[in-house]
C-alpha cells in the first residue's frame, strides 16, 4: 500500500519535472527567433545584484530600450559570476567565440596585442575611423583616452569603460567617528601626530574599543597608501620623479612600518586587524567597537550612515584627508583609480560576421542618447530631467518595493557597474546620498596621487611571464612580513633583511619590466 | 588441450637436442619457449574466461566505456604540465618547456613550507578526522532509543550542508579576541588574543573545525555498515556471555572492519589533497608560514596569470605522490589483513 | 533482557550526554543561518558572535530571494538532474560494483586498476570541456549527468558492500539457474539496501551541491541548477574578500545570503531522515526472509 503511494508520488514528480523541462526548452526555442541579420551575441558578466532580478541583460529595460534605439537584437551570454576568468579561458580555448566579448583585456596573458595575434579579437582602427563616430569624436577630443585604448603598436582594441570625471576616481579613504572627536573637542586629524592624539584620546575614553581597525590591511594600504603616504612613499609600483619605483624599497616604508608597530603596541590598532573580514569590520564600526578605518564611500561610509539614520542612533562619521607629516602639506599619495582600467571593456572578436554592426552597437554608448541611457536609464521611469540635470526618480532612490539604491539602480542603468560608455559624475552625486560622503570624497581626492599613478600599460608575453613569476613570490612575502612587523612577530630591526630578500627575489628586474612598459606607453 | 601437450613435447625435444650447445644459447631458447607457452596459456585463459563470464563482461562494458570516454579520452590534456600553455594557442600548439613548470615549483621559495604544511595537515586529518566518525558511529550504535538515535543522526549531519563561507565566518567570529573561545579562556584565567594570529593554532583550528563539520556525514557509511551486521552474531555473543564492551570488540568492530580499511586506503590516496577554499577563507598573512598549502599557493599563483601549465604540473606531482601512497597502502593492507582494492 | 552492569549504566549516561552536547554544537550553525535570515538586515550587520534569536524580525530577505526569477526554475532543473542522474548513477555503479566483486573474473584486477587510475590522473578542465562540446552535450542538461555517471569512490564503497554478502547465496542461486543479471538485481541489490541508501544519499547530495560543471557547460541561464544560483549570490560577497575589491558596488545584504542558503538547503536535508530507516539494524535479515 505504502509502496504504491510512494510510486505514484514519484511518477507525479517525474512527470512534472519532465514537462517543466519541455516548457523551458520551448521557451528557449521561441527566444532565438528574430531577424538573423540584425542579431549579435555578446559575452559579458551579469552582476550578482542584477542577477537577483533578471535572467539575462536582455530582460533589463535598459537593453530593451537599447534594442529599440539601435535596431540590433542582442543575445547575451553570461558566465556565472565569480568564475569569469575560467570561463573566459574555455571560451578562448574552444574557439567558439561570440561576436563581442566584454572583459579586462589588459589582463589577457601577454596583453591585448597578444589577444590579437592569438586570433581572438580584431584591431578596431578602421572600424572606429569609419563606423564609430561617437567614440571617434570622444577620443579625438580627449587625447589621453586615445593613448589608453591602443596598444604599443598603435592598434585600438576596445570600446572602453571610462570614468568620466575626477570625482569618480576616488572613493576610498580614512573615516573617523565625528561624534567621538567632538566629545574630545578635537578637529578632524590631518597629520600623523594629530592622528596619534585622536586615537590615544579615543582609547582613554573607551578602553575596550579599538581606535583604528582595518579589514585586509595589506590590501587597504596597497589601494590607498593611507598613513604610508605621509612618509613620501606609496605602495607597490608607482612613479617618482619620472622613474618607476617600488614602495617597500623606499626609506619611508620602514618609517611607516615602525609607526604601525608603535600604534599596535600602544593598543591603538585593533588586535584582530589582520583577521577581520568585511563583515567583522562592519559590525565593529556599527556597534561602536572601533573608531576609525579605511572605508569606501558607498559600501562603507554610506552604509554606516544609512544604518545610523535607520536605527536612529548617534553614529557619525567623517572622511579625513590623507594624513601628512606637517600641517598644511598636500598629501602625496591617496586612493585614485584611473579613468580607464581595462575592466568591462568591449572588444569585437574574429568570429564576428557583421563587424560594422558590432561597432555600431558598441559605439552607441558614447553618443548623447546612449550616455543618458547607460548612466541614468529611461527618462520618465528611472530619471527626470530637471533644469538639464538628470535626477533619479523615487523608483531608484526610494524604491517602493524596498530595494536598496544600488539594487534599484543596477536594474535600470549600468552606471554602477560598467559598459561601453563614459560614466557620468552626476550618477555618483546622487548615489552619494549623504553630505558626509561628498565631503569625504572631496577630502580624499585632494592629493598628488595622479602624479604617481601608473598608466594602463601593456606587457609583452615574456615580460608578463617574468613579472608574474617574480611578483607572486614577492607579494606573498611582503604581505606576510608587513603584518609580522606590525604585530611584533618579527623585530623591526630585521627590516634590512626583508629588503635584502626582496632583492634576492629580483625586484630590480620587475621594476625594469614596469619601467620599460611605461616608457613604451609614453611613446604611443 | 592436445596442442599444449605437443608444445611441451617439442620443448623437451629441443632441450635434449640443444644440450650439447652453448649454455647461453639454450637459455634464450628455453626462455622464448616458456614465454610462448605462457602467452598461449594467457590467451586461452582469457578465451575461457570470456566464455564463462560473458554476462559479467557485458556488464563491465558500459562502465568501461564511460571511463574511456570521459576519463581517458581527455587525458592528453595533462601534457600542458610540460608546456607553456596559453588559451589562444591551444594545447597542441603551445610550446614545450620540459620540466620547467616542475622545477619552478620545486625551486620556489615557498616549496618546503607548503609541502610541510600540506603534509602535516593531511596527517592530522588522518589521525583525528578519520577515526572520529567511526567512534561517533559506534557511540550512536550503542544508543537503544530509536528516536533519540534518529534525531542525533539527523542533527549531526547538518553542518556538512552549510556553505564554507558561512562556516569560516563563524569560526573567525568565535576565535577573534572578543569571541566566545576567548571568553572561556579568560574565564579560566588566561589572556585574550586573536587565535587566528597565532601560527601554532591554525592547524588545530582547521582540523578540528573540519572534524566537527564532517563527522556526521562521514559516519553515514559506517552506520550503514553497522546495520548490515547480522543480529544473530550479537545473539550468539550474548549466549557466550559477552558483555556490551566485548560485543563491540568481537562483533561490531570486525563487522565494519572491511569498510574501515577500504576507506583508509582511499584516504591515503588523497593524502596531499588539502582544498584551498577553506584555507583561503581562514588564513591571513601573519600565519602564512603554517597555513599555506599546495593548493592555496597554486590558487594564488594561478590566479594572477591564468597559469594553467603551472597548476597542472603541481596537480600532476600531487597525483603521482598520492597514487604511490595508495599503491603502498593497498599492498600493506593486503599483507596484513587480506583486504585490498585489487 | 540482561541486567545492566553499573559500568554499562555509567557508559550509557556518558554516551547520551556527549551525544546531546555534540548535537547542540552541530545544530548551532544551521540555527544561526535560520535566525540570521529572519533578522533585520542592518541590525544583523552590526552584530558579531553568538546569535540566539532573530535581531528584530523581518522576512524581507525571503521576499528578496523569491523575487529572483531563477529560484523556481533552478529547483526544477536540479530536480530533473537528481532524478535522472541518480537513477543512472545507481545503475552504472551497481553494474561496475558487481563485476568487481565477483570471484573468478580474470580481468577484474585490470579493470579495477583502469578505474582507480582515473581517480588520480585527469586531463584537466580544457580537454574535458572540449570533449563534452565535441559529443554535443554543450549547453544541455545532460552535460551535468553523463560525465558524472559514476563516482569511483562510490563504486568502491558499493563493491565493498557487495563483497560482504555471503558468496553461498549467489552460488545457490546459480545452481537454481539464475544468470548474473538476475543475481545482481534479485539477490545482491535487495540485500544491499543500507549501502544503496548511502549511495543514494551520496549521489543525490553530490548532484545537489554540484555547480562547477553547470557553470562550465551551461550557457543558457534557464538551465542553471539551484546551487549555481546560490553560489552566485554567496560569492558575490566573498570574492571581494578574496581578491581585494576594486569597485564600490554595495554588497548584497547578508541576510539575503542566509535566506538563500535556507531556501536552497532545506529540501536536501529531508532526504536523510527519509533514508534513515534503511540504516536500522536487522534490515538485511528482514530482506532475507522476504
Amino acid at each position: 500500500m505504502k509502496g504504491k503511494i510512494r510510486r505514484r508520488i514519484i511518477t507525479i514528480v517525474c512527470i512534472t519535472l519532465i514537462s517543466a523541462l519541455f516548457v523551458s526548452c520551448n521557451n528557449e526555442r521561441n527566444g532565438s527567433n528574430g531577424d538573423p541579420n540584425k542579431e549579435l551575441s555578446v559575452w559579458c558578466t551579469l552582476y550578482a545584484d542584477i542577477a537577483l532580478m533578471y535572467f539575462n541583460y536582455a530582460e533589463m529595460p535598459l537593453y530593451k530600450e537599447l534594442e529599440k534605439k539601435t535596431g540590433i537584437k542582442i543575445k547575451f551570454q553570461h558566465p556565472a559570476a565569480g568564475q569569469q576568468s575560467e570561463q573566459f579561458n574555455l571560451l578562448v580555448a574552444s574557439g567558439d567565440l561570440p561576436d563581442i566579448i566584454a572583459n579586462d583585456w589588459l589582463g589577457y596573458p601577454g596583453g591585448p596585442e597578444r589577444a590579437m595575434t592569438d586570433k581572438v579579437i580584431i584591431p578596431l582602427n578602421d572600424l572606429i575611423e569609419n563606423h564609430a563616430p561617437n567614440l571617434k569624436k570622444f577620443i579625438s577630443e580627449n587625447k589621453e583616452y586615445d593613448k589608453m585604448i591602443k596598444t604599443d603598436s598603435g592598434n585600438y582594441y576596445v570600446f572602453p569603460f571610462i570614468r568620466g570625471d575626477e570625482f569618480l576616481y576616488t572613493y576610498r579613504g580614512i573615516i573617523i567617528r565625528k561624534d567621538w572627536l567632538d566629545e574630545e573637542g578635537l578637529d578632524i586629524p590631518s597629520t600623523i601626530s594629530e592622528w596619534h592624539n585622536a586615537l590615544t584620546a579615543f582609547k582613554k575614553a573607551r578602553p575596550d574599543i579599538s581606535p583604528l581597525t582595518f579589514s585586509s590591511f595589506a590590501g587597504a594600504v596597497a589601494a590607498t597608501s593611507a598613513f604610508l603616504g605621509a612618509f613620501g612613499t606609496g605602495d607597490g609600483f608607482y612613479i617618482q620623479d619620472g622613474k618607476v619605483v617600488y614602495g617597500a624599497l623606499e626609506p619611508g616604508y620602514e618609517k611607516f612600518v615602525r609607526l604601525m608597530r608603535t600604534w599596535y603596541e600602544e593598543g591603538l590598532i585593533d588586535k584582530d586587524f589582520a583577521t577581520n573580514d568585511s563583515n567583522a569590520l562592519n559590525s565593529k564600526m556599527l556597534s561602536s567597537r572601533a573608531g576609525s578605518t579605511i572605508a569606501q564611500a558607498g559600501s562603507g561610509l554610506g552604509r554606516y550612515l544609512d544604518y545610523a539614520k535607520q536605527e536612529n542612533i548617534s553614529l557619525d562619521f567623517v572622511g579625513c584627508p590623507y594624513p601628512v607629516l606637517t600641517k598644511g602639506q598636500k598629501p602625496e599619495f591617496g586612493h585614485r583609480m584611473s579613468s580607464y582600467e581595462g575592466i568591462g571593456s568591449y572588444a569585437i572578436t574574429v568570429k564576428c560576421a557583421d563587424k560594422e554592426l558590432a561597432a555600431k552597437w558598441c559605439d552607441y554608448g558614447y553618443g548623447a542618447e546612449g550616455h543618458m541611457l547607460y548612466n541614468f536609464g529611461i527618462e520618465g521611469v528611472s530619471y527626470n530631467l530637471e533644469d538639464g540635470y538628470p535626477r533619479y526618480t523615487d523608483l531608484i532612490l526610494k524604491n517602493p518595493e524596498g530595494l536598496s539604491v544600488s539594487q534599484a539602480l543596477n536594474g535600470y542603468a549600468r552606471s554602477l557597474s560598467n559598459g561601453p560608455f563614459v560614466q557620468d559624475k552626476r550618477y555618483f552625486e546622487q548615489y552619494m546620498a549623504h553630505e558626509q560622503q561628498k565631503e569625504a570624497i572631496n577630502r580624499w581626492s585632494n592629493t598628488n596621487a595622479a602624479a604617481h599613478a601608473l598608466p594602463p600599460v601593456t606587457y609583452t608575453e615574456e615580460e608578463s611571464l617574468k613579472f608574474s613569476k617574480i611578483m607572486n613570490d614577492i607579494n606573498t612575502f611582503k604581505d606576510e612580513m608587513l603584518i609580522k612587523f606590525v604585530i611584533g612577530m618579527e623585530p623591526i630591526s630585521n627590516y634590512s633583511n626583508f629588503v635584502k630578500q626582496l632583492h634576492i627575489f629580483n625586484i630590480e628586474e620587475a621594476i625594469s619590466v614596469v619601467q620599460g612598459a611605461v616608457d613604451r606607453y609614453d611613446k604611443r | 588441450m592436445w596442442c599444449k601437450v605437443l608444445l611441451i613435447d617439442m620443448i623437451k625435444d629441443k632441450r635434449s637436442q640443444n644440450r650439447s650447445k652453448v649454455n647461453q644459447n639454450s637459455d634464450t631458447y628455453e626462455k622464448a619457449f616458456e614465454a610462448a607457452i605462457k602467452f598461449s596459456r594467457v590467451v586461452q585463459n582469457i578465451k575461457a574466461d570470456f566464455k564463462k563470464n560473458k554476462l559479467i563482461y557485458s556488464m563491465a562494458l558500459p562502465v568501461l566505456c564511460y571511463y574511456i570516454i570521459f576519463h581517458y579520452a581527455p587525458l592528453y590534456g595533462a601534457i600542458i604540465a610540460f608546456k607553456e600553455y596559453t588559451p589562444g594557442r591551444g594545447i597542441w600548439d603551445s610550446p614545450w618547456v620540459g620540466f620547467r613548470q616542475f622545477t619552478a615549483f620545486f625551486n620556489s621559495y615557498y616549496f618546503a613550507r607548503v609541502m610541510k604544511n600540506t603534509f602535516l595537515i593531511s596527517v592530522y586529518e588522518l589521525c583525528f578526522g578519520f577515526p572520529a566518525p567511526i567512534i561517533f558511529a559506534l557511540m550512536l550504535n550503542e544508543v537503544k532509543n530509536k528516536y533519540f538515535k534518529g534525531t542525533v543522526q539527523t542533527i549531526v549531519y547538518l553542518p556538512h550542508f552549510i556553505s564554507l563561507v558561512v562556516v569560516c565566518g563563524l569560526i573567525k567570529a568565535f576565535t577573534d579576541s572578543n569571541g566566545i573561545i576567548n571568553d572561556i579562556i579568560v574565564l579560566f584565567g588566561g589572556t585574550e588574543s586573536s587565535l587566528l594570529l597565532n601560527p601554532a593554532l591554525f592547524k588545530p583550528i582547521y582540523v578540528l573545525s573540519g572534524v566537527w563539520q564532517e563527522i556526521g556525514w562521514g559516519a553515514i557509511i559506517y552506520l550503514a555498515a553497522l546495520s548490515a551486521i547480522d543480529p544473530q552474531l550479537y545473539e550468539a555473543a550474548k549466549l557466550d556471555g559477552a558483555g556490551r564492551f566485548k560485543q563491540v570488540v568481537h562483533v561490531t568492530i570486525p563487522g565494519i572492519a572491511p569498510t574501515v580499511v577500504i576507506l583508509l586506503i582511499m584516504r591515503m590516496g588523497r593524502m596531499l589533497n588539502v582544498g584551498f577554499e577553506k584555507i583561503i577563507l581562514l588564513y591571513n598573512p601573519a600565519i602564512y608560514e603554517t597555513s599555506e598549502v599546495i593548493s592555496s599557493y597554486v590558487y594564488k599563483v594561478g590566479l594572477q596569470q591564468f597559469n594553467w601549465s603551472f597548476s597542472t604540473a603541481v596537480g600532476l606531482f600531487n597525483s603521482v605522490i598520492n597514487f604511490m601512497l595508495l599503491i603502498l597502502s593497498n599492498k600493506i593492507s593486503r599483507l596484513l589483513n587480506d583486504v585490498s582494492l585489487w | 533482557m540482561n541486567k545492566k552492569r553499573p559500568s554499562e549504566i555509567l557508559f550509557d549516561g556518558f554516551n547520551v550526554c556527549f551525544l546531546v552536547l555534540f548535537s547542540v554544537i552541530c545544530f548551532y550553525p544551521m540555527y544561526y543561518v535560520a535566525v540570521a535570515s529572519l533578522s533585520n538586515s542592518s541590525m544583523f550587520l552590526a552584530h558579531r558572535g553568538l546569535l540566539l534569536k532573530p535581531l528584530g524580525f523581518s522576512t524581507n530577505a525571503y521576499s528578496m530571494v523569491f523575487r529572483n526569477p531563477m529560484i523556481v526554475q533552478g529547483y526544477l532543473n536540479t530536480g530533473f538532474i537528481i532524478i535522472v542522474g541518480v537513477t543512472l548513477n545507481l545503475l552504472m555503479t551497481a553494474l561496475g560494483a558487481y563485476v568487481l566483486s565477483r570471484n573468478g573474473v580474470l580481468l577484474k584486477n585490470l579493470i579495477m586498476k583502469i578505474i582507480i587510475f582515473t581517480m588520480f590522473f585527469s586531463g584537466g578542465l580544457i580537454p574535458t570541456y572540449l570533449l563534452v562540446r565535441g559529443i554535443g552535450l554543450y549547453n544541455k542538461i545532460w552535460a551535468l549527468i553523463l560525465p558524472n555517471a559514476i563516482s569511483t569512490f562510490n563504486l568502491i564503497i558499493m563493491r565493498t558492500g557487495f563483497m560482504a554478502i555471503p558468496i553461498s547465496l549467489d552460488e545457490s542461486a546459480r545452481i537454481d539457474g539464475a544468470n548474473d543479471y538476475r543475481i545482481l538485481f534479485r539477490i545482491i541489490l535487495p540485500l544491499s539496501m543500507p549501502v544503496i541508501a548511502v549511495l543514494l544519499l551520496y549521489y543525490s547530495v553530490a548532484h545537489w551541491n554540484s555547480w562547477f560543471s553547470a557553470m562550465i557547460y551551461l550557457r543558457e541561464r534557464s538551465l542553471y541548477p539551484i546551487q549555481l544560483i546560490l553560489r552566485e549570490i554567496l560569492i558575490a560577497n566573498s570574492t571581494e574578500a578574496m581578491l581585494g575589491d576594486s569597485s564600490d558596488v554595495a554588497q548584497i545584504g547578508e541576510t539575503v545570503k542566509y535566506a538563500t542558503i535556507i531556501v536552497t538547503t532545506l529540501p536536501i536535508l529531508f532526504v536523510y531522515p527519509f533514508l534513515q530507516r534503511h540504516f536500522i539494524k536487522g534490515i538485511m535479515i528482514g530482506a532475507l526472509k522476504g
